[in-house]
């Protein structure tokens, strides 16, 4: 028998909602002020109407129970699933009243995108969009990829026990520090250091390169906040390839690779740990991936011919590759190329790279690499042990922050997982062959927007139909949150509808 | 017979219009000539050439979208592009780079730096940026910049200047601000009392009398 949850349950749920989206309405405050510094007057409007909606939303919450109680892992799961989605409605309405999208829904389409830190985008002329708007939707991916559950937890929520709870719904398992809400403030210094070094270093390049230094400062943080993230937004509609400038693409390379690496790994290194870098087996497994699917893609690209010069083909082949794998989705190359130029092998290449993304308890989507690492393992256990005789048994061990032994357990749930993502990236595949686009294509474009990568092949457009709009929004959704906390949410919902 | 046609003209009226006069009633009275051929002839090439002229030099234009569609097609040709320059001009040495985009899709031209000279707005915000025709040679995968697509100018005019572009305050919106302030502000002040109401000890009930 499935039980309804009470009303006491929803008012926690409520509460904890609550609090997240006045931290969000708080949030559009930084592109209020920029608007106001430019002088753009209209966009100050939209974020501070969206910013007041946000807190009217927020305080009606809170006016229904103004006293916080501890969650237990069902309320948990249930606030972070419903609060991405709270925070795409919600990002959605300034990005709607720049009139840069057709509908509302294509605004929910780069909000989710957004948040997700996925990088499609179905904006209308980018080129002449405001400073404030765009620093919104770099700023989305900031939130959404350091996790809109984490910097809640380093301002609002005090109490340990529900932190956790909706932290493990945000997709993230690893506790760096003793306490959750230590390690979500150690994310937030190590992303602030590096927003820093980052943004100054993209600011340096882009005056080298011919900018004004106030655009290269604001291109340079856009950049940075997009690129850290593993997101893939840029401030203009030619993405990477507007710079025309292997440094700008040296730089996001080098950002976005270490954007896509465990924080526990960054902790590693933060206290000294070197050796971490190389024994810890998501790193050796990450290096044997990009590795396997960079040879794909070079033999994918050599058969087609389509660059002229080695030199050619490395540059934007390897760049586009490792944008793909850490989920970022910078471009170098129009969309269409991927079509005309790349051929089905390097495709295929790319696809397994995004499909797998980057490290776990980073700001990637997909697979992640752990997993790959503990399968792989796994299987040669497998093996291993189908060579002993009955009586012998095997001790599988593996590095990661510590030496550990592979358990059946480990394996069965990295399979799972895989076995939901490989689901996931087919249901997209086929939403986009059902409205008539090629299985090759359809697969692409739902990789990355399962995978969280936003590289495009040119099926997400404005002109897209409505229901795959929809589709892509629901995978980019459960994607980043790891499907747990959505089928605890449909759950909940079920049990509220059919419960006793 | 065809060339003789009988009308009513109306006096005194401009061409393809009728003037009310007298109170409305028009002077009409039956009026014979015959229509002029040559002159319609003349005219009606006239109208063609105007109709046509531009698109007759339009054609040598190619849009962003057939550049990255038949990118191989024009890959090393020499062509003609129109667009407007957005961003910034990015200036490397000798050269720069400059993104036009005519609405469909941006393609970074590669162009000299008395060429760059001639921009005086690129496209943002606030700006609509200078309009330009490029002539050049299109590069599917260019050899000299490893692999990018991209135009290397050979000419670069300016056919319509930017300008400033002024942008009206939207006051539906002040009145929504409007609206949702005060809801907002209401709602704290509502949870704000609820909060204080549930913190504040229960007085103890004073013993019945009865």
């Amino acid at each position: 028998m499935i039980l309804r949850p009470k009303i006491e349950e929803l008012k926690v749920i409520g509460y904890y909602v609550g609090k997240l989206i006045i931290g969000l309405g708080i949030s559009m405050f930084i592109p209020l002020l920029v608007a106001v510094y430019f002088k753009e007057w209209n966009p100050a409007l939209d974020f501070l109407l969206a910013s007041l909606i946000s807190f009217t939303a927020g305080h009606f919450l809170l006016s229904l129970i103004p006293r916080s109680k501890e969650m237990n892992w069902t309320q948990g799961m249930v606030v972070a699933s419903l609060c991405w989605l709270l925070a795409m409605f919600l990002g959605a309405i300034p990005l709607y009243l720049s009139g840069h999208f057709a509908n509302f829904l294509d605004a929910c389409f780069d909000a989710m995108s957004g948040f997700a830190t996925t990088g499609l985008t179905l904006i209308r002329d980018l080129d002449h969009l405001s400073y404030s708007h765009n620093i919104w939707r770099h700023l989305m991916m900031f939130i959404g990829g350091q996790g809109i559950v984490v910097i809640a937890l380093t301002f609002f929520v005090r109490g340990v026990g529900s932190a956790f709870s909706i932290y493990v719904g945000e997709a993230r398992e690893e506790k760096i520090l003793p306490n959750v809400i230590q390690t979500a403030r150690f994310i937030w210094l190590v992303s602030f250091v590096w927003l820093v070094l980052g943004t100054l270093l993209l600011t340096g390049a882009g005056i080298f390169e011919g900018m004004k230094p106030s655009r290269a400062f604001l291109h340079g943080l856009m950049l940075f906040m997009a690129g850290w993230d593993t997101g893939g937004f840029a401030p203009q509609s030619q993405n990477i390839l507007y710079y025309h400038s292997s440094l700008f693409e040296t730089i996001t390379l080098i950002i976005f690779i270490i954007g896509s690496l465990n924080f526990g790994l960054h902790y590693a290194l933060w206290t000294g740990n070197r050796k971490e870098i190389y024994r810890n087996v998501e790193t050796a497994t990450f290096f044997i991936t990009i590795l396997v699917t960079f040879a794909l893609v070079v033999v994918g690209l050599v058969k087609t011919s389509f660059y002229s010069g080695n030199l050619a083909l490395f540059r934007r082949s390897f760049y586009q590759l490792l944008s793909g794998h850490s989920g970022t989705g910078y471009m170098t190359i129009y969309k269409e190329q991927f079509v005309q130029g790349w051929g089905p092998l390097a495709l295929f290449g790319l696809i397994i790279a995004m499909g797998i993304g980057g490290c776990s308890s980073s700001t990637s989507g997909g697979i992640k690499i752990l997993r790959v690492g503990i399968l792989f393992r796994g299987f040669l256990k497998q093996v291993r042990e189908l060579m002993l005789p009955e009586s012998g048994v095997i001790v599988q061990k593996f590095h990661h922050f510590k030496e550990r032994i592979l358990e059946d357990s480990q394996v069965k749930s990295a399979a799972l997982i895989l076995l939901a993502y490989v689901f996931l990236y087919l249901f997209g595949a086929v939403a986009g062959m059902f409205f008539g686009y090629p299985f090759e294509l359809s697969l692409f474009e739902s990789v990355s927007a399962g995978a969280n990568v936003g590289l495009s092949c040119g099926i997400t457009s404005e002109s897209m139909p409505v229901l795959l709009k929809v589709v892509y929004i629901f995978q980019m959704w459960c994607g980043r949150l790891e499907f747990m906390a959505v089928f605890v949410l449909f759950g909940f919902i079920g049990a509220l509808i059919r419960g006793k | 017979m065809f060339n003789k046609l009988t009308y009513l003209r109306c006096e005194p009226v401009a061409v393809g219009f009728i003037r009310p006069e007298n109170n409305g009633r028009h002077k009409c009275r039956p009026y014979n000539f015959e229509i002029p051929y040559k002159n319609i002839v003349s005219l009606f090439s006239i109208l063609v050439f105007l109709i046509f002229a531009p698109l007759l030099s339009a054609t040598d234009v190619v849009s962003s979208g057939q550049l990255i569609k038949n990118s191989a097609e024009y890959d090393g040709k020499s062509v003609t592009y129109r667009g407007e320059v957005i961003g910034e001009v990015m200036e490397r040495g000798k050269y720069g780079w400059i993104n036009v985009t005519d609405g469909e899709d941006t393609i970074g031209i590669w162009c000299k730096k008395e060429d760059l000279n001639k921009i005086k707005f690129a496209g943002s915000y606030r700006i609509k940026g200078d309009k330009v025709e490029i002539t050049g040679v299109f590069n599917r995968s260019c050899s000299r910049h490893q692999g990018g697509l991209d135009l290397h100018a050979e000419k670069l005019e300016v056919i319509e200047p930017g300008k400033e572009i002024t942008l009206p305050l939207d006051f539906k919106k002040v009145k929504l601000i409007v609206i949702f302030a005060f809801s907002a502000l209401g709602l704290i002040f509502l949870s704000s009392l609820r909060k204080s109401s549930l913190k504040k000890p229960q007085e103890p009930t004073p013993p019945s009398s009865v």
